[in-house]
């Protein structure tokens, strides 16, 4: 059974009209919670442009999150650029970045993603290595500090609503992404790569704008939370920090767009719920994660709708089948 | 010219140490087509089971032997362990699944050991009757990095030697030719797969207890490693095992010269040359073509 559109409609409708509301009364601390969250789902949104329409297992998302995050950041702080011009800057840096990286990324072998896997989070090591060790520029391990939104978007409430309304335009946009011709195209590809090839597609074309997409909406997610934070450091181009969104994923379920969201919030949950008992929560995130992959491959999403794991679509089936 | 032939054998070393984790990652990749991501935390354990059965102090050659080999054997049979358990169970579910599982299992470990040994460094002593000098010229060098430069090449060779002219290792190549086959002409393939996997995570873990004398112990030591491992494997072609002895050397020494000539730039120039490399061959140096 899937959720149907009415009443999937339905439930965005009321996350939209809550998310309105609550920043204006809830008291601070959840409105902090909301925008955080709110950042943390298109992050993992992003991603999902990869992972689940794509087909590309991406261990490296957070280089452009901490591209957009930096770069808006510096340029802010360092170089004095208005906050309005630096928000635009940084998801651009993120873009950038991702092209970069992506040419060479997409070029090599697919042999079972493996070198996908590989060279991505080699990239965001090297992005993590360069914001750790360019002192003079990024400030090392002291991080970044004082990045502060201005005038209108002063106050947490008002910088709560301003991430909503990027958060659900990049949002809205990635729907039409995936909807578009181009996004069709996509899982084409991710169906099968070797027929959409023979008919005259050029793959890693593709491949390489769905790399830059997913980073610059990565970027755009780094720099919300730059302004949200005030503080930044290397940490968030760890390799860990791409785990976030890789489980965010998994744990929702690739095969619906919704599903990263879902993640976020199941994260989110397990976090401070065995947060409140140990120091050592990750091991919690760890063995969920261990649990959906032997026993929910389609996420908490797939458990929601009732599809077991019989029922998994035909595509993710082929996208996990093991090919000799 | 001295100085040339330190850097040199100080990248020898290294290459030594990443060579034990990308044999044993390409093995595993060749056998069973997983990309174990876990790889890089084993190495860690192994040296902290290493450092547990020292109990961080100096201890003779025999009791250094002992704890290397039993940290071997150890993460050995945990890395059995977790094929049989887990990754078994998710090979249906392809690399989604696998890379899932393997990368949750690095918090785990990662959580694991700063609740057993905390996450302060740690460091370990070398072992008394190794831990001396052999003067060459004006230079001193540690009697230790001979002595792992003479143990990692014998294991390279004992490596070569069980692929090459055993049984085990003809059922290794033939794995990596066609698994259908092998097991249509009735080869335990599963349990294949539990071998090469306990002995990939046996070689990471030996790799670790040997380098623990030489670096401090961190939580993430593992995942560190993992990334330059990458690059070796990427260089050389996953699967191929003089790949990753070519991959090993041409890092390693990346790395021991280019510390030498501009340390900031070391590492985004290896960056640099893996995509070079990427460019002219996309499996790789010795990687098999896409079929």
């Amino acid at each position: 059974m899937k959720i149907g559109l009415n009443r999937q409609s339905l439930l965005l409708a009321a996350c939209a009209i809550a998310l309105l509301v609550l920043p204006a009364f809830a008291p601070i601390r959840y409105v902090f919670l909301i925008s955080e969250l709110l950042i943390a789902i298109l992050y993992a949104t992003s991603l999902n442009l990869l992972m689940g329409y794509g087909g590309m297992l991406s261990l490296g998302q957070a280089a452009y999150f901490s591209l957009g995050a930096y770069a808006s950041a510096l340029l802010t702080t360092r170089l004095g650029w208005p906050m309005e011009a630096a928000m635009l800057a940084g998801p651009l840096v993120a873009m950038l970045g991702a092209l970069v990286f992506g040419v060479f990324i997409v070029r090599t072998s697919h042999q079972e993603h493996a070198y996908f896997l590989m060279l991505t989070l080699a990239f965001s090591q090297l992005v993590y290595a360069a914001l750790y060790k360019w002192y003079s520029v990024t400030r090392g391990d002291d991080g970044i500090t004082g990045i502060t939104a201005t005038g209108l978007l002063g106050t947490p409430r008002t910088y709560c609503y301003f991430v909503f309304v990027v958060v659900a335009v990049c949002i809205y946009a990635l729907r039409r992404i995936v909807d578009s011709p181009f996004g069709t195209t996509l899982q084409a590809i991710r169906d099968n790569p070797r027929r959409a090839e023979f008919v005259g597609l050029s793959v890693r074309r593709y491949q390489l704008l769905a790399f830059v997409i997913a980073g610059s909406f990565a970027g755009v997610a780094g720099m919300l939370y730059a302004f949200f934070s005030g503080t930044i450091s290397p940490q968030l181009a760890d390799w860990s920090a791409s785990s976030r969104p890789f489980f965010a994923n998994t744990i929702g379920g690739v095969a619906s767009f919704w599903g990263p969201a879902v993640g976020v919030l199941v994260l989110e949950i397990i976090d401070t719920q065995v947060g409140r008992f140990t120091e050592h929560s990750l091991i919690a995130v760890g063995i969920a994660v261990l649990l959906v992959g032997v026993y929910l491959p389609q996420g908490v999403v797939g458990l929601l709708t009732g599809q077991g794991r019989g029922a998994a679509p035909a595509w993710l089936r082929r996208l996990t089948k093991r090919r000799n | 010219m001295e100085d040339l032939a330190l850097q040199f054998l100080s990248g020898l070393l290294k290459s030594m140490f990443l060579f034990l984790l990308a044999s044993g990652l390409s093995l595993i990749f060749g056998v069973s087509r997983v990309l174990n991501i876990t790889h890089g935390s084993f190495y860690a354990l192994g040296a902290y089971v290493f450092f547990a059965a020292t109990r961080g102090g100096a201890v003779g050659i025999r009791g250094f032997a002992a704890a290397v080999v039993g940290a071997g054997l150890a993460i050995g049979a945990l890395g059995a362990l977790f094929e049989t358990l887990i990754l078994r169970k998710v090979y249906r579910g392809g690399m989604l699944f696998v890379a899932l599982v393997t990368f949750g299992a690095i918090l785990l470990i990662e959580e694991a050991i700063k609740i057993i040994w905390s996450g302060e460094l740690k460091a370990v002593p070398r072992p008394a009757g190794l831990d001396g000098g052999i003067t060459l010229g004006t230079h001193t060098v540690p009697v230790y990095d001979v002595v792992l430069l003479v143990v990692g090449t014998a294991i390279a060779l004992a490596l070569w030697l069980v692929i090459e002219r055993t049984r085990f290792g003809l059922l290794l190549r033939a794995a990596a030719f066609d698994r259908e086959m092998l097991s249509v002409l009735g080869v335990d393939v599963p349990r294949l797969y539990t071998v090469t996997f306990a002995g990939g995570a046996c070689l990471a873990a030996v790799a670790g207890a040997l380098a623990a004398p030489m670096v401090s112990l961190t939580p993430s030591m593992g995942s560190q490693i993992l990334v330059e491992v990458f690059a070796v494997v990427v260089i050389g072609g996953l699967g191929s095992l003089p790949g990753s002895l070519i991959g090993a050397i041409i890092v390693g020494e990346f790395e021991a010269f280019g510390i030498l000539f501009s340390p900031e730039l070391a590492m985004p120039m290896l960056y640099l040359l893996m995509a070079v490399i990427l460019i002219i061959r996309p499996t790789g140096l010795l990687g098999a073509p896409d079929k």
